[in-house]
């Protein structure tokens, strides 16, 4: 589904992702995990384009995403995006901020646009507070309405950089819930979390990296066994002390 | 434009002095500054009554400045032009009415950012001081006003190109400052008004632009060295 | 001192009239200066948002020329200075039709564009970057992003100064006597010259001026409340 071909990206000097290469399958959930400026978080806003490459390619679907004839535009509304901060836009209420991309993407009337993006808001347990702005709702529910924007679209695939990482510990779980249903409905997955218990249940595969190299791409059986490589064996007994 | 610099500068600087009246740029300078330092323990005056308790003092404060802010400045000189002669009861230089309006208009203004500066201050400030038994007047003298004061320092300077800015009305009611020896300039030279009004718009702005280029380098340099917040502007 | 009060004489016959034409010429001058101050705004933050450093500067210069120059000499530059290079028979039109107004509303508008499109500029900077990506992200174009997403926070976010600057250009509109426009202050002073009603003369202007910047205040905490952007 997507595939990542001897991926290299500088900002200025600095290389921060070396030749990676790896493959998300469809319908299958990947989870990003490593250390701070591990380049993680680079290499999934490269999917949608956010983050340019200098070398290697990527392909979604087939299709590489640099190629000339891809309007990027088209190439975004096809995939979900969601921040570690949310960004929902604080001007328009919760049911517009879902209802945005069908009003002005897929030029749809209101009279379409909302029942829509109400059936979505009630996917996410989130329709009480369609009429609300975003300053009056937690930030548990922001992050719960801002996948539910980026789903609206019916994207071929959702991608989430560290999404319950601004969250206060109460709320983490009802965000990971939601995913844990969105990845048990086949949608392809890629998140970059810190949360390893989630990583564990749900992910089909886990990619470690370090210094932009993805350094350890395996199930969790074995990411999570003595066999697994010797930097993912630190860093996971440095985060089950801070657990 | 050259020749009206050469043959008029003196004239622009200190006004037809010592043949007469102190004016020019002189004249605009010291208007300036002399209402800047007259409106300052008026306007920290308006601002305690605005931050401190509600009552009779505080009504009367905001009454005040919304009155104020609700007047041009321009009605304020013409009633002080008129009504400052007649309650003092003899005739007064047209310059001491400006200052008396320019005081009256930025003690509202100046009042507002000063005590912008008291609230933006840490409110364990106000606590401290409480707990360590002062009362209202020391509190307020050593250790809020000094501290608020520094924090709008910048807000202070930006006020003080907003009154050099003002006081060219003052050419409106006959005030020798750099304005009206312009305007006298220009009837004597009558032909050539854009090079004379050129030249006075480049002085306000020389002036102007450096002041506001003072208050930025103020205001980085406070914001750095202080806690609290550093006001710059009055708000609306 | 023994003076008279005599509202009635001032409240009534041809000195009301003036009065009256006095106020119509101030809410023309305000009005026009402020649409044509607030459209020009908006075209000078669009042209200083393109990154092209010559244009950027020309407008920096715009601004810093209206901010930094007393809003009378800017009238006095236009009104004396700009006739110069008219040539003759436009002059003479022009004033036939009573130039001054027009003067005194270019004068303003141009320096409300320059406040206005300063306010506009710090409410789009404090905008979150982060904003832009997520309006980029759910695949919207610049301009739809800009469009939906980027401007109207910016407005918003702008609006308590430029209903301040509102205020501001209204009081201004007095400057405008300077240079002969039969606007309520000038009128104000006629009469007062007149009548030697100086008290009832300026009252009543004063009271005129009162009124309206009150009703600017109070539409202006209105508005601004209705609009509060709240980012959390």
């Amino acid at each position: 589904m997507i595939e990542f071909q001897n991926v290299s990206k500088w900002f200025g000097a600095l290389q921060v992702l070396r030749d990676v290469n790896a493959t998300v399958a469809k319908g299958t959930t990947t989870v990003l995990c490593g250390p701070s400026g591990s380049g993680k978080s680079t290499l999934i806003r490269t999917v949608n384009r956010l983050e340019p490459i200098q070398k290697g390619q990527i392909t979604l679907s087939g299709r590489d995403i640099y190629a000339k004839d891809i309007d990027v535009n088209v190439l975004r509304s096809g995939i979900g995006f969601v921040f570690q901060q949310f960004n929902l836009f604080p001007h328009l209420s919760v049911v517009e901020n879902v209802m945005l991309p069908l009003l002005r993407i897929r030029k749809q009337s209101r009279a379409q646009a909302r029942p829509a993006a109400m059936q979505m808001l009630e996917r996410v347990g989130l329709a009480e507070k369609a009429n609300s702005l975003p300053a009056d709702i937690s930030g548990g529910q922001s992050q719960r309405v801002a996948i539910a924007r980026s789903l609206i679209l019916k994207p071929e695939v959702l991608v989430l950089d560290e999404p319950t990482s601004a969250l206060d510990p109460e709320m983490v779980g009802e965000v990971l819930k939601l995913l844990r249903e969105l990845s048990a409905d086949g949608i392809t997955m890629m998140c970059v979390t810190h949360e390893m218990g989630f990583a564990r249940e749900v992910a089909d595969r886990i990619w470690f990296l370090r210094n932009g190299t993805l350094t350890f791409d395996a199930e969790p059986t074995e990411f999570f066994s003595d066999d697994a490589h010797q930097d993912v064996r630190n860093f996971l007994s440095v985060v089950r002390k801070n657990h | 434009m050259l020749e009206i610099i050469q043959e008029y500068w003196l004239l622009l600087l200190i006004g037809e002095y010592p043949h007469g009246k102190l004016g020019g740029l002189a004249m605009t300078l010291i208007i300036s500054f002399v209402s800047l330092i007259v409106t300052f323990p008026c306007a920290v005056l308006i601002a305690l009554a605005r931050t401190g308790k509600p009552g009779i003092v505080q009504s009367i404060a905001n009454g005040f400045v919304h009155s104020v802010r609700a007047i041009p400045l321009l009605m304020l000189i013409f009633w002080a032009y008129f009504a400052v002669p007649m309650i003092i009861g003899f005739p007064i230089d047209a310059a001491f009415t400006l200052i008396v309006a320019i005081v009256i208009y930025q003690t509202a203004y100046l009042g507002e950012i000063i005590a912008a500066g008291i609230t933006g201050l840490p409110k364990g400030q106000r606590e401290a001081a409480a707990a360590l038994g002062l009362g209202y007047i020391p509190t307020m003298f050593r250790i809020i006003l000094p501290q608020a004061i520094f924090n709008v320092i910048p807000g202070i300077v930006n006020q003080l190109t907003t009154i050099i800015k003002e006081s060219s009305l003052g050419s409106i009611i006959a005030v020798s400052e750099l304005s009206y020896v312009m305007l006298q300039v220009n009837s004597n030279e009558v032909t050539k008004p854009l090079q004379i009004f050129g030249i006075l718009a480049a002085v306000y702005f020389v002036l102007c632009f450096a002041l506001s280029q003072a208050t930025n380098w103020l205001e980085r340099r406070i914001s750095s060295r202080r806690t609290g917040q550093v006001v710059v502007e009055a708000v609306a | 001192m023994g003076y008279q009060f005599d509202f009635g004489k001032v409240l009534q016959g041809e000195y009301l009239e003036l009065i009256l034409e006095g106020l119509q010429a101030t809410m023309v001058v305000f009005v026009f200066s402020w649409v044509i101050g607030l459209v020009l705004a908006v075209v000078l933050t669009v042209i200083r948002a393109v990154e092209f450093k010559p244009t950027q500067f020309l407008v920096a210069a715009f601004v810093e020329y209206h901010r930094n120059v007393p809003m009378l000499i800017q009238l006095f530059v236009w009104y004396f200075g700009f006739a110069v290079v008219l040539p003759d028979a436009v002059n003479d039109y022009l004033n036939d039709l009573g130039a001054e107004i027009g003067y005194a509303i270019v004068a303003l508008a141009l320096n409300k564009a320059a406040y206005m499109s300063e306010d506009f500029r710090s409410g789009l900077r404090s905008i979150h970057p982060a904003q832009m990506e997520a309006a980029r992200s759910i695949g919207l174009t610049y301009l739809g992003a800009m469009c939906w997403v980027i401007l109207p926070q910016a407005w918003r976010l702008a609006l308590p100064a430029l209903l301040g600057q509102t205020l501001i250009l209204f009081k201004g509109t007095s400057l405008a006597a300077a240079i002969g426009v039969a606007e309520l202050s000038y009128q104000a002073r006629y009469i007062e010259e007149q009548s030697f009603r100086i008290f009832e003369a300026y009252g009543i202007a004063t009271a005129i001026y009162m009124l309206i910047s009150f009703a600017i205040m109070w539409l202006s905490s209105i508005l601004s409340k209705r609009y509060e952007l709240r980012v959390k």
